[in-house]
């Protein structure tokens, strides 16, 4: 499979959408932390959507007949436009919910609901590239890892929002700090349970082979991109911003700089994805 | 229930490729575009004891085809006579049903902006003839019919093969139909 | 209703779904698939027309089918009885060659300097003209011998009318890049041994659409083949390849000697991959093998052959009734009987009283004789198993085994183009021929080598004339004396021209008229040529589309396309014809295009230009025309009673009932003049395996000089001889230190010779040339798979893409000639950046015989190189250039010049 930028894209951003929400509404609802980046995590959870969906429709060569698609409620694309307008329409009533002050436990339950379609949607983009007939993608593995991916992007950009506002919170800083180093600590597993499964997977083949990937021409891509990227640097920047010697860097900087890793890290996974995504049979 | 699909002669194929363009002229594929191809399949072993087969590759007529499941508009489908359609004007060209096929035997139009594929020739089907291929081959190995008629040619030709040299693609739930005959006289099939 | 086999839903959905692709794809406008259906029913407005193809040199009959005047899709002719309907992929892009937009499509003069690629068009008239002035100018300056005409394989609709334009024109000398370098060398030798048979040709070549035992595979006793530097699949898919697969459908085992695994290779009971240029050591071992396995037809031997004669060993010439009695017959041969211990003469056929020696050296009348059996055996001792093993980089055992398979007849050895092409040329021939000879695989069912019926068509309709050129421009002919076997054809030696044309040696030659497909992409040494076109006065060029030649030219003629000419083709014992199925611009038949040019130079004072038009002058033979029809009326009505066009509608045409066609052992026929055997075409009337012949045509010419020419600088041996490849890559060769690989050739399925690489359909399944490459050589010299790699030889450096396999010697690599249509108005003119034959050789050693110099078995270097070449299209995409650009038909333009 030659890599499709658009759909490259589109999961980045719905990703990185998912995650902001989740994130956001984790901090403020539920730890009760931070509460003045809803609003602006909420927008911009819906605007990283929007991009994705827009991206999406890119890589589509008839968009306008898309409505076809109504007709086949199952299929992937189905299930993924309409969690997305689901998840969009949830973060709509939640604004509105804020904007109208409404009582905590309603702004939590609709929060919570988006939580759980934001953590769907992440593991259905993922998984919408689970199948036999490629056999580096068929794995559950993938889409766990999409929903890392989401979650860590999540992290730092709830990160910025709350380095970033005028009176940070500390306490919520260290909890995103904490997670962000126990979601490295989980995709640093998944991510070598998936190398594992590309190294056993049936039908082997030079285009999805462990030499590939480690030593080949995508060697750069996954020690660059999703180890050095995706992994040891957000650590070591979570770590020394949590070990509090940073002093030469602001918080806001470290999370910035976080992000931006993981984005990389995101654009590399996908790019790889799509690079050892060859069918079982590569004919044409 | 009926499966048309296609029967190759590996020990008559000689690589020709006059299919191909075939192929091209009846169904006017586009340049770049690829319905029907035929792949070297080695020459393995050490030289000079080696041995090599051509593999023309085309949609395999999968009895549980993955692209038709993959299609969010039901614009590819399974004819009733078991063969894999793309019904162009339904396409959204997502590309999802190139994925969803375990062999890479589809292919995206960039000036229409959708997907195509083999069709066994349907509108040569539609006149009683044969596929394009099929009919041009010099070396007579291709066969066209319903495999589930035990008294169809394919039929014949597969049983008279023998099932030891009987070959399909890999199959990964998809069931394809396409079978492959390869003695090993010729060469060693490749799974 | 047909048509509406289908479920009404289901074809409105196929329809929809092909027609689009149709619509869209801009490769075939006009052309949809509804239209498509309705032409397979043939009920449309849409005409089938029945005709053949020439994408190459084979007769596939081809349905065209046109609809208003236009070619809108190829199929296959199902009663063409050499290919039942099969078409190749060459074949099938007639379509796109012929509405190329990049063809020829009116006659044009140069406008700018040589080379600048600026042209003006002017009609037909005034084309004509200037070149029957300017070439009668250097005819008046230098004599007619200065003017050089050439033809050449790809694509042409017949041998014959070059050969016959520079008769009458009166210049010796004309050439094309094939010859001898392709086929000559078999034709020659098979017809010195073997002899003429009712068919003007008969060689073993299935590739030249001979061979015919192989297209009754339902019935002839056929056991093996051996395929010995071709590959049928390769080289004619749809026609002896085709008849090859149902052979070893039915059991035939096949061997292959070809230094690359090919697709026959691949199927073949036993590949022998031997080194380029080392043919005849194999075939000697095989022939030692033979004979002392006794596995050698003693009947056709003893009875049949020249091999019991007695030769003399000092004039190498065989021995006579007169040589060793006083009065006795001149044509009567000597052999040495066992019965009476001395040499006695055999009158033909046989004589029960005599018991003849096989082998021996005997003593008569002082002189030591020798029969040639012994003589042969002399030749091959050398040739022991592990010896051929070495010199050719063969596996001792597998070349038993392919004996064996060879020994267990009946069938034949085919010998491919792949001899023709170093300068053992003749010798590889004399041995091969030999070998199906001596193992009596001859006009037996089953054999290859047959005397089947003439149907009339089989060689070019165009008749030589050689009896307008004159003795004394017959004797300058370049090379003509040297290398006598090319006056079988008529042809001169292209080295010896070029030396002519740079040096004035013997003469200078200043006009160059060219019909072929690109001349730098088949000649040997092609850079060698760019200093002779600046010594030329005058150069046209005539083709269907410009080549990098064209970019040298003068003036250049637009030719037909196969799709728009009319011939007739003789498959088997039946006649087919090709016919034009829509006509384009301006183009016009070559066949007609050389007459005009002697028309004109007629009317500018030539008297034998003006002799060629007049029937009693050029009696028995037909004067020139004016159209194809006036042509092909002469030869149709000569030959069977009615017109061209009355032909075309009876097609299939059976011109002999097959019973009568399809004749073997008629060797054996009484002949009612003499009342004794025919015997074999030569003058023995027997198979003249030891080739005293040769002798003779050494010293005279004969039999195929019309006029007697000097002695050749040496001899030809009358047996096949082996010599080291010139630049040989065996150790102690100081060559082999800068270029160790040794370089040989061979035919795809895709294009023949230099043609139709500006076809979009053909050059998206292989763009660029590939270079063969042995892992360990490929490891050696930096490369890999898929890499762009420098090859270089003495001669020059081009660029090629690696393919990287088992399937060759490590020490051999293959290419395929190419040129690039995309880069023709560069500096390059699309012959610099990947073709072979800017490495290939055509300077001495060249085949005593023959001529032939070096194509194959030559030695290369190999390096990684930085990229592609610049400009040269390799992505699909890029072909969308030459897509179709349909034209509707235009009157044809024979009758107004």
């Amino acid at each position: 499979m030659s890599i499709q930028w658009p759909l490259v894209f589109f999961t980045l951003f719905v990703g990185l959408g998912c995650g902001t929400f989740v994130g956001s509404v984790l901090l403020t609802e539920w730890a009760g932390k931070a509460k003045q980046i809803r609003t602006i995590s909420s927008m911009i959870a819906i605007v990283a959507l929007g991009i994705g969906g827009i991206a999406s429709t890119l890589h589509l060569g008839h968009p306008e007949r898309m409505f076809g698609a109504l007709a086949h409620p199952t299929s992937g694309i189905f299930m993924e436009s309409t969690m997305i307008f689901l998840l969009g329409l949830t973060i709509v009533v939640y604004l509105l919910a804020i904007r109208r002050n409404a009582s905590e436990p309603v702004c939590k339950s609709i929060g919570t609901i988006g939580i759980v379609l934001g953590v769907v949607l992440a593991f259905v983009n993922g998984d919408a590239y689970v199948m036999a007939s490629i056999p580096a993608w068929n794995t559950w593995i993938l889409p766990v890892l999409y929903v890392i991916s989401a979650a860590l992007m999540g992290c730092f950009s709830t990160g910025i929002l709350i380095a970033r506002a005028e009176n940070a919170d500390a306490t919520a800083l260290a909890v995103i700090k904490k997670a962000a180093l126990a979601i490295l600590a989980i995709q640093t597993v998944l991510l070598a349970a998936y190398l594992g499964h590309i190294a056993i997977a049936p039908y082997p083949d030079a285009t999805r082979s462990m030499a590939r990937i480690l030593t080949g021409n995508l060697a750069l891509l996954f020690w660059g991109g999703l180890v050095l990227a995706g992994l040891l640097a957000p650590a070591a920047l979570m770590t020394r911003f949590y070990m509090n010697k940073a002093r030469n860097i602001s918080a806001l900087a470290t999370v910035q700089l976080g992000l931006a890793c993981v984005l990389v890290a995101g654009v590399a996974f996908r790019v790889l994805m799509f690079s050892v995504g060859s069918s079982v049979r590569q004919f044409f | 229930m009926s499966q048309r699909t296609m029967v190759v002669d590996l020990d008559r194929c000689f690589g020709c490729k006059s299919c191909e363009v075939a192929c091209k002229q009846e169904n006017g594929v586009a340049l770049g575009c690829t319905w029907n191809k035929v792949l070297t399949v080695g020459p393995s072993g050490t030289y000079p004891k080696v041995e090599m087969y051509y593999l023309p590759a085309m949609c395999q007529e999968c009895k549980d085809a993955p692209c038709v499941k993959a299609c969010p508009t039901g614009s590819s489908y399974k004819n009733s006579d078991g063969v894999v359609l793309i019904d162009k004007e339904k396409c959204i060209g997502c590309r999802y049903c190139m994925m969803a096929c375990p062999y890479g035997v589809r292919t995206f139009n960039e000036e229409t902006k959708v997907v195509e594929k083999c069709t066994l020739c349907t509108q040569l089907q539609a006149v009683g003839q044969e596929p394009a291929c099929v009919k041009i081959c010099p070396a007579k190995c291709r066969f066209v019919g319903d495999s589930d008629d035990p008294n169809s040619e394919v039929a014949k030709v597969i049983n008279a093969a023998g099932s030891d040299s009987v070959h399909g693609l890999p199959d990964v739930g998809n069931k394809p139909s396409t079978r492959y005959i390869l003695h090993r006289k010729t060469a060693t099939w490749k799974e | 209703m047909k048509r509406f086999m289908l479920k009404r839903r289901d074809f409105i959905k196929a329809t929809a779904v092909t027609g689009i692709a149709a619509a869209f794809s801009g490769s075939l406008k006009g052309l949809t698939r509804g239209e498509a259906a309705k032409e397979a029913t043939g009920t449309a407005e849409t005409k089938i027309i029945r005709t053949c193809c020439r994408g190459c040199i084979g007769k596939c009959g081809i349905l065209a089918h046109v609809k208003d005047g236009r070619l809108i899709k190829l199929e296959g002719d199902p009663d063409q009885p050499m290919t039942r309907g099969k078409v190749c992929a060459k074949g099938l892009a007639g379509i796109q060659a012929l509405y190329n937009p990049n063809r020829n499509k009116y006659p044009m003069v140069r406008a700018g300097k040589r080379g600048e690629n600026k042209w003006k068009r002017v009609s037909w008239e005034e084309a004509i003209d200037t070149i029957a002035q300017k070439i009668m100018g250097v005819r008046e300056k230098y004599g007619a011998e200065a003017v050089l005409c050439t033809t050449g394989g790809g694509g042409n609709p017949e041998f014959g009318s070059v050969r016959r334009f520079a008769s009458v024109f009166g210049t010796p000398n004309w050439f094309e890049p094939g010859a001898q370098q392709c086929y000559m060398p078999r034709t020659v030798c098979y017809n010195m041994i073997y002899g003429n048979t009712d068919m003007k040709y008969q060689t073993t070549s299935i590739a030249d659409s001979e061979a015919h035992e192989i297209y009754f595979y339902d019935d002839t006793p056929m056991k093996m083949l051996v395929l010995w530097g071709t590959a049928p699949a390769y080289n004619s898919p749809s026609q002896g390849g085709r008849a090859v697969v149902e052979l070893r459908a039915r059991g035939v085992k096949t061997v292959v000697v070809d230094p690359r695994y090919t697709a026959d290779a691949a199927k073949a009971d036993v590949w022998l991959p031997i080194r380029p240029g080392t043919d005849v050591a194999l075939a000697l071992c095989w022939i030692k093998y033979i004979i002392e396995h006794k596995l050698y037809d003693e009947e056709i031997v003893m009875k049949w052959s020249n091999l019991p004669f007695l030769v003399n060993t000092e004039t190498k010439m065989c021995l006579r009734e007169s040589d060793i009695m006083p009065g006795g017959d001149s044509e009567t041969y000597v052999v040495w009987d066992k019965k009476t211990n001395s040499a006695k003469a055999l009158s033909y056929p046989w004589d029960d009283a005599l018991d003849p020696e096989l082998f021996g050296a005997f003593m008569v009348n002082g002189v030591e004789c020798k029969t040639g059996f012994q003589l042969y055996k002399e030749r091959c001792e050398p040739f022991t198993m592990a010896k051929a093993a070495e010199i050719c980089w063969l596996d001792a055992e597998m070349i038993e085994k392919a004996i064996k398979i060879y020994a267990q007849g009946p069938g034949g050895l085919c010998l491919g183009v792949a001899t023709d092409q170093n300068p053992q040329s003749a010798q590889a021939a004399m041995a091969a021929c030999a070998l199906d000879l001596m193992m009596g695989y001859v006009q037996k069912p089953g054999a290859l080598l047959q005397n089947f019926g003439d149907v009339k068509f089989a060689d070019s309709a165009v008749s030589p004339l050689y009896k307008l050129l004159p003795a004394e421009q017959f004797r300058k002919r370049l090379g003509g004396a040297e290398y006598k076997g090319a006056n079988s054809w008529g042809s001169c030696h292209s080295p010896t021209v070029l030396k002519a044309i740079k040096t004035g040696d013997p003469y200078p030659v200043r006009a160059w008229l060219e019909r072929s497909g690109n001349k730098l992409a088949m000649l040997g040494n092609a850079s060698s040529w760019i200093e002779a076109f600046d010594k030329m006065e005058f150069i046209v060029h005539m083709y269907m589309y410009p080549t990098s030649f064209s970019a040298y030219a003068d003036v250049l003629l637009p030719t037909q396309e196969w799709l728009e000419s009319d011939y007739v083709v003789p498959p088997l014992n039946m006649l087919f014809v090709r016919q034009a199925v829509t006509h384009t611009y301006e183009t016009m038949n070559e066949t007609v295009i050389w007459a005009k040019i002697a028309k004109r130079c007629g009317e500018l004072g030539h008297q034998a230009c003006q002799d060629s038009f007049d029937p009693v002058k050029t009696a028995p033979e037909q004067p020139y025309w004016n159209s194809m029809e006036e042509f092909l009326d002469y030869n149709c009505k000569l030959k069977l009673g009615m017109t061209f066009k009355e032909l075309a509608q009876r097609v299939p045409y059976e011109a002999m009932p097959i019973e009568k066609w399809r004749k073997y052992y008629t060797y054996k026929e009484i002949d009612p003049k003499t009342g004794k055997p025919k015997g074999f075409g030569r003058p023995s009337k027997k198979l003249e395996i030891y080739g005293e012949a040769f002798i003779t045509l050494a010293r005279t010419g004969a039999p195929y000089a019309p006029y007697s020419l000097p002695p050749a600088s040496k001899d030809y041996d009358p047996l096949p001889y082996f010599a080291e490849p010139y630049e040989s890559p065996l150790p102690g060769s100081e060559l082999a230190k800068k270029f160790p690989l040794v370089m040989t050739n061979g035919r795809l399925p895709y294009y023949h010779h230099g043609t139709l690489r500006n076809v979009p359909w053909l050059r998206e399944i292989y763009p660029v040339p590939e270079i063969w490459v042995h892992p360990k050589a490929a490891a050696k010299y930096g490369v890999s798979q898929g890499d762009w790699v420098n090859v270089e030889s003495q001669r020059g450096k081009i660029k090629a893409k690696a393919w990287v396999t088992e399937g060759i010697n490590p020490g051999v690599v293959y290419m395929e000639r190419f040129w690039t249509p995309e880069t023709l108005n560069t500096d390059t003119h699309g012959w610099k950046e990947v073709n072979v034959n800017v490495l290939s050789k055509n300077d001495a050693p060249f085949n005593d015989v023959i001529g032939t110099y070096t194509l194959r078995g030559y030695l290369v270097s190999i390096s990684k190189a930085d990229g592609p070449p610049k400009g040269v299209w390799q992505k699909p995409e890029e072909f969308k250039a030459w897509l179709p650009e349909p034209s509707d038909p235009t009157p044809l333009k024979d009758k107004e010049v």
